[in-house]
């Protein structure tokens, strides 16, 4: 009797958390997928309308999300895996615990702060502006923490399993990072998924990296692109009728994006 | 020439520390005779693995290791030859088999003997990769598809791999961990019965966490206990007249 | 501590001690020798000692197959199996001895000689000891019993240069063969005594 109570228990709190996420997607798509329907291809290809009138496209952000995301994965992945390497490798020392510790702290870093600081440094500190690669900063040094957690983990087991093999092989240090990395790149490969899942979602910093123009595509480095979520806090604010369309299409097309990031995640991982 | 010296290891005296804890207590006068199959037995942290993570310097690696003494190889004071150069002529199987499962059967022979620059050509690396496999008994066994995932081998075939890797190197010394003890019966078996013919051409320090099987595959055996060096000699002596009064009672089943 | 050998060990312990008594027995009833019976009850008593000896071999393999006996367990399995035939051997010569009574029709005490008497004392004494030693694994008695043999050997010797120049008849007859009986009785007591001795000692004394 008692195991049956606690399965119903169970099953009642199991629905109770399914229940709002199944509401938002519900309502995303229902609000979101005739947006999308009725711009066809042009949404994902066309430059936003003008307020008041039609539908357009997300075309100029998709991009501009893309290109903010790669240039802040370019930014993040060489630290990420220097910084990996040095606290896996040096586990005993100071320096390393230290390391560790700093990249949890930031881990924790409210990413409203993260914006205003690279506002501050970068944007106007060393004269970059309010453009992609400000936001792509911002974004970048969001995510080095995930990705070197992650990176951290995998690596740490990978040197369990394979650090003596490779010393008793009698191979140099160089050598025996490499192995390392070389075994345990599906841990590395995630790290950096769950890096850019976390990434491609954050508004906070690009609000105070990026403009809220949204009609340029890419030029150079430093155009004024933007994000988004950006786009999104914007429309969905605005008092225009069609912007809110737009955004629903724009939120349901993020939170695509988003899920696709996860399940990829939770597909390399589950290989090993 | 230092390997016709009739023994490959020589510990003069050899204390350990790790973490100030004193795990070797003056390990004196132990010598491996070259060409032979020895045992070092004792109960379950009497210091085997530390005893032997020393011979091929890898027991440095880990923090809070405080070593003194003198060691042996050939002759030379392990502490003053470069380790890398020791580890390329000492080998080590671990206890549990541990090939790269990443890479395939090929690649797992391949891969240091690439690294270390052994040889470069592709026919060579194949002719050193068929010779390893054929040494440690697996040829006959992959030789249809060589490029197959390591994880897809049993355990037995596994460790079997673990040694072939090792082999390619070409050493002099194999050290082995308890290489049967996470392996099946069957396996185990074909393990011993490679140990003993392995040692025709070199020379086994093998740590046994069972006296039977110290018993039938060694030449020369000895016990550890609480980190001391109770006894060693030839392996026929040692289990029918022990002289310590502690290796009869590890041999006979008297250690509770 | 129990061990599964332990098992295996004290039935061979338990088996030895039965063969052992017995063979004290057989000699035993030499001293109240009654024509035609006691020669047929030694044949009874040896013939037991056979099955017995084959029983021990058997718990032999036994233990060997099963528990890979080491050390001072498996020097005492060897010893086991040859002690069980010394004594074995033993019983059988006091059967032999009893036979020669009968064959040559004498009874003890019409012909016994002295000396004979005495060698059949040390004899049994030295059995005594030889059990003794394999029960409390004393290398001190072991040496005793060789000494006692070298005795024996001597007194057979003495003996029997002493029957060549008699004329004597069934009774020199008789005390020869028990005299000759009696030395490899003792022997049998002296390679008990070098088992002892290597259980104790891991080796066999050269001479």
């Amino acid at each position: 009797m008692k195991s049956k109570v606690i399965f119903v228990l169970t099953l009642a709190c199991l629905l109770f958390l399914f229940f709002p996420f199944s509401w938002i997607l519900f309502d995303l798509i229902v609000k979101g997928l005739p947006v999308i329907l009725s711009s066809g291809i042009n949404f994902f290809t066309g430059i936003p309308p003008i307020p008041g009138d039609g539908i357009g496209g997300i075309g100029t952000v998709i991009e501009g999300s893309l290109f903010i995301v790669s240039i802040a994965t370019l930014i993040s992945i060489p630290i990420s895996l220097l910084t990996s390497i040095y606290i896996v490798m040096n586990e005993g020392k100071k320096l390393s615990r230290i390391s560790r510790f700093l990249v949890e702290t930031v881990l924790e870093f409210p990413t409203i702060i993260v914006g205003i600081s690279v506002f501050m440094i970068f944007a106007v500190g060393l004269g970059l502006g309010l453009n992609g690669l400000t936001g792509a900063i911002a974004l970048g040094i969001i995510m080095i923490p995930y990705s070197t957690v992650q990176t951290v983990e995998n690596l740490r087991q990978a040197k369990e399993q394979y650090l003596e093999v490779g010393y008793s092989l009698g191979l140099t240090d160089s050598r025996v990072v490499r192995l390392l990395i070389s075994e345990g790149r599906e841990g590395v490969t995630t790290g950096i998924l769950i890096g850019l899942a976390k990434i491609f979602g954050e508004t906070a910093p690009l609000l105070f990296t990026t403009v809220t123009s949204f009609n340029i595509y890419l030029r150079s480095i430093n155009s004024p692109v933007s994000g988004i979520p950006v786009l999104i806090f914007n429309y969905a604010f605005s008092p225009y009728d069609n912007w809110h369309d737009v955004a629903w299409g724009a939120s349901l097309v993020l939170a695509l994006i988003v899920l696709l990031l996860f399940i990829l995640t939770r597909v390399t991982t589950r290989r090993r | 020439m230092s390997d016709s010296l009739p023994f490959v290891f020589e510990i003069v005296a050899l204390n350990v520390w790790i973490n100030n804890r004193h795990i070797l207590k003056d390990i004196r006068d132990l010598r491996i005779p070259r060409n032979s199959v020895f045992a070092i037995m004792g109960p379950s942290g009497s210091g085997k693995s530390t005893l032997l993570k020393v011979l091929n310097r890898l027991l440095e690696l880990r923090e809070g290791v405080k070593i003194e003494g003198e060691v042996k190889f050939n002759g030379e004071n392990i502490f003053n030859i470069d380790p890398i150069r020791l580890r390329r002529k000492v080998g080590m199987v671990f206890q549990q088999p541990n090939p790269f499962y990443n890479m395939s059967i090929y690649d797992n022979i391949a891969y240091a003997v690439k690294a270390n620059g052994i040889a470069k050509r592709k026919e060579e690396i194949d002719e050193i990769v068929k010779q390893s496999l054929i040494r440690a008994n697996l040829y006959e066994e992959v030789k249809d598809n060589l490029k197959r995932q390591a994880s897809s081998l049993s355990g037995g075939e596994q460790q079997r791999l673990v040694i072939a890797r090792a082999l390619a190197l070409k050493p002099e010394v194999l050290l082995m961990d308890e290489p049967t003890s996470q392996i099946d019966v069957v396996g185990a078996r074909k393990i011993e019965e490679l140990i003993i013919e392995l040692k025709k051409e070199i020379t086994i320090i093998l740590v046994s966490h069972n006296p039977q099987q110290a018993a039938r595959v060694s030449d020369y055996v000895s016990l550890l206990y609480d980190g001391k060096l109770i006894e060693w000699g030839p392996s026929q002596r040692v289990f029918t007249y022990p002289k310590s009064e502690l290796t009869e009672k590890y041999v006979a089943g008297r250690m509770g | 501590m129990v061990r599964l050998i332990d098992l295996g060990m004290q039935k061979l312990e338990v088996m030895l001690s039965e063969m052992a008594k017995e063979a004290i027995n057989s000699m035993n009833m030499l001293a109240s020798f009654k024509k035609g019976e006691t020669a047929r009850q030694l044949k009874e008593i040896s013939r037991k000692l056979k099955r017995l000896k084959e029983e021990v071999g058997e718990i032999v393999l036994e233990i060997i197959a099963r528990y890979q006996p080491m050390a001072s367990d498996l020097r005492f399995v060897k010893s086991s199996l040859e002690i069980s035939y010394d004594l074995y051997r033993i019983s059988r010569y006091s059967y032999d001895i009893a036979l020669a009574l009968d064959d040559a029709d004498v009874s003890l005490e019409e012909c016994m000689e002295p000396e004979v008497q005495k060698n059949m004392l040390r004899v049994k004494e030295m059995l005594d000891l030889a059990i003794k030693s394999i029960l409390g694994k004393e290398e001190g008695l072991a040496y005793k019993i060789k000494q006692m043999d070298q005795q024996v050997d001597k007194a057979y010797r003495d003996y029997f240069n002493k029957a060549l120049e008699f004329k004597g008849g069934r009774c020199t007859v008789a005390n020869l063969l028990i005299m000759r009986y009696l030395e490899r009785l003792a022997d049998h007591c002296s390679y008990i005594a070098d088992e002892v001795l290597f259980i104790v000692k891991g080796i066999y004394e050269q001479e």
